[in-house]
């Protein structure tokens, strides 16, 4: 394999790892903050993208939909957080299929909205630049990887470094305590879930250039986010970046050795042996 | 639900007596059209038996039952369009049920045997449906892609120099009867006996019956194999009465339909299973003919409904009601045997 070849497939795997990231951030600190699975996370990634959609066909710029994409995001889940997830707390079986079911209508409601015909949306970075003179490689594709690690930058900052990051730390740690020493456990529960909706809506946002457009796209990010919190640890973000990176890095991989499907198969297998043998995640802890 | 006094034994009979007449009587008073779907309504029954089997008496939700539907489906598609000499239908029905069960014995070991449970576990059946629907779709030489598989070899009876394919409405409804029956039957005896009080213990409460000496791991997996089984039992049958299988049979979205008819018709009571299925695909016959895309939003409305407003299921919720209303007309205080229900999660 030429040196050409090779860069081009590590930057492919680093910009699928980087959107990867972004969307399994969401679901691990949703899930590792309230052990809620979140099975209308796809959804949540579908809706940045089609808010980038409507941004583009009422005339605006596609800054405009990529800020536009997260509050929505937001709104959303504080939505979905109080109106469903907030009475299924201790009840996780439940809360899979409730919010399946939430997953089903937002499906419908955009497909009604904006029809099942895919969308497209221009690209602002047109083109390819020469990476280290190697090879050419398109532009909006770095400018994922450079917004991907600055975004999972500013949520680490938010997490380590602030007060809410420092509460929210702690109800993950041990909800009960974190009660009796006076932290308001449900407006954390409710701004960390608007966080990580956001992000999954920014996540679909910055694909949307990349990829067409449908009511359903974001079912395949859905199951690969699974993988990468269940490899990654829950709850656990230097786990959500390990596990990305072996998510998106294996796919990437097998991708340019088989066709795309057996990739999702083989990495499938692997993520179940490995759960097989390490339940907690690799990087759990 | 036990049922204590003999009395209530010889009514329990009666009614299942009766129920059984009329099914059998059904054909002669239902258009073509109905019959097949009451056909299809008891292969679909057999489906979601297979997942009460596993959810509502173990607790193992799996969102992959459609993958052994699909695979038991696929055996017979397979099956069906390429072996003229011997009876192509029993030998699907054989594959239907041992592919899909060989699946859940090595899913089973991996998952079951390496501590995953629960949400995991789940999630996990997602990713296996997703990845089988995609294999479905691409390997084309063998299930025929996105087109499936045609033609398949009409379901057929035969003994040693007598066969005998059905093809009539009536026929093939009885015969669907027939399997209802029987699965229903070895399944209702598997789930009272000793082995089934041990699902419902891991139900319950798996880790206190891990210490009380049973290994709970074994019995997921036996449970699972044989769900597995039932369900592509199920699979091949529809694809040896339909003549014709596609992708779709290996979807998430059938795989949720399933839990949803299980759902609605009474987590654990397996009767519950048949008439879940009978009320939510009759809903969806009448509502998809009336508009062909709101199914999906109305089922993903049953799915908050279950949770939400039945969880035990529409027959239990309208029983509660009912007993609720008769009692303000009876004054209270009435003592009624048949709410001793098992207390169900």
């Amino acid at each position: 394999m030429s040196a050409a070849t090779l860069l081009t497939q590590v930057l492919n795997g680093v910009s699928l790892t980087a959107i990867l990231i972004l969307v399994a951030l969401g679901l691990a600190i949703i899930f590792g903050l309230m052990g809620v699975i979140n099975m209308a996370h796809g959804e949540l990634f579908t809706v940045g993208a089609y808010a980038l959609v409507a941004a583009n066909s009422l005339g605006g710029s596609f800054w405009v939909g990529v800020l536009l994409a997260p509050v929505v995001g937001a709104v959303l889940g504080i939505l979905l957080e109080r109106g469903v997830v907030q009475f299924l707390y201790t009840r996780p079986i439940e809360t899979i299929l409730a919010t399946w079911g939430v997953s089903l209508i937002l499906q419908q409601g955009i497909e009604f909205i904006f029809g099942t015909a895919p969308q497209a949306v221009p690209n602002p970075f047109p083109g390819a630049i020469s990476v280290f003179g190697i090879v050419d490689y398109p532009v909006y594709r770095l400018f994922i990887i450079v917004a991907g690690i600055v975004i999972t930058a500013a949520t680490f900052f938010v997490f380590l470094k602030t007060e809410f990051g420092l509460m929210a730390r702690a109800v993950i740690q041990n909800r009960e305590i974190a009660a009796a020493l006076g932290i308001n456990t449900s407006r954390v529960y409710v701004t960390a879930f608007a966080m990580g909706a956001g992000l999954a809506a920014l996540a679909g946002a910055l694909m949307a250039p990349l990829i067409n457009v449908l009511p359903l796209m974001g079912v395949s990010f859905l199951a690969r986010s699974f993988f990468v919190v269940i490899l990654g640890g829950a709850g656990s973000l230097p786990g959500v970046v390990g596990g990305s990176v072996l998510i998106g890095g294996l796919e990437t991989l097998f991708s340019t050795l088989w066709s795309i499907t057996l990739a999702q198969a083989l990495v499938l297998v692997i993520a179940i042996v490995i759960v097989r043998f390490r339940p907690t995640g690799l990087f759990a802890g | 639900m036990k049922w204590r006094s003999g009395g209530e034994s010889a009514a329990r009979v009666a009614l299942a007596a009766v129920v059984l007449a009329v099914l059998v009587a059904l054909p002669r008073f239902l258009s073509p059209y109905n019959t097949y779907f009451m056909r299809d309504v008891l292969i679909f029954g057999i489906f979601a038996l297979s997942l009460d089997l596993l959810w509502g008496r173990a607790g193992i939700l799996s969102f992959g039952q459609s993958a052994f539907f699909g695979l038991g489906a696929y055996a017979m598609g397979v099956v069906g369009t390429r072996i003229e000499s011997l009876n192509p239908t029993y030998i699907g029905l054989f594959l239907g049920m041992v592919v899909p069960a060989l699946l859940a014995v090595v899913l089973g070991y991996f998952l079951f045997y390496g501590g995953v449970r629960g949400t995991y576990f789940t999630i996990l059946t997602i990713a296996v449906t997703l990845v089988l629907q995609r294999i479905a779709i691409s390997w084309v030489e063998l299930t025929g892609g996105n087109n499936g598989i045609f033609g398949i070899a009409s379901f057929t009876l035969s003994l040693p120099g007598w066969s005998h394919p059905i093809a009539s409405e009536a026929g093939l409804y009885y015969g669907a009867l027939a399997a209802a029956v029987i699965c229903y039957l070895l399944v209702r005896t598997l789930a009272d006996s000793s082995f089934g009080r041990v699902l419902t213990a891991i139900r319950d409460n798996e880790r206190r019956t891990e210490f009380l000496g049973f290994n709970t791991a074994f019995y997921s997996l036996v449970t699972l194999a044989i769900s597995a089984a039932i369900a592509g039992l199920a699979g091949a049958l529809y694809a040896s009465m339909v003549t014709f299988v596609s992708p779709e049979l290996f979807g998430l979205a059938f795989a949720t339909e399933v839990i949803v008819w299980v759902a609605v018709g009474g987590r654990g009571t397996l009767l519950g299973a048949f008439v879940g299925v009978l009320i939510v695909h009759t809903l969806r016959d009448r509502i998809s003919s009336y508009n062909a895309t709101a199914w999906p939003a109305v089922l993903g409305l049953f799915f908050l409904l279950v949770v939400f407003v039945f969880p035990r299921g529409i027959v239990d919720y309208l029983a509660a009601a009912a007993r609720a209303v008769l009692s303000r007309f009876t004054g209270g205080g009435m003592a009624s045997a048949s709410s001793q229900s098992v207390r169900k999660r």
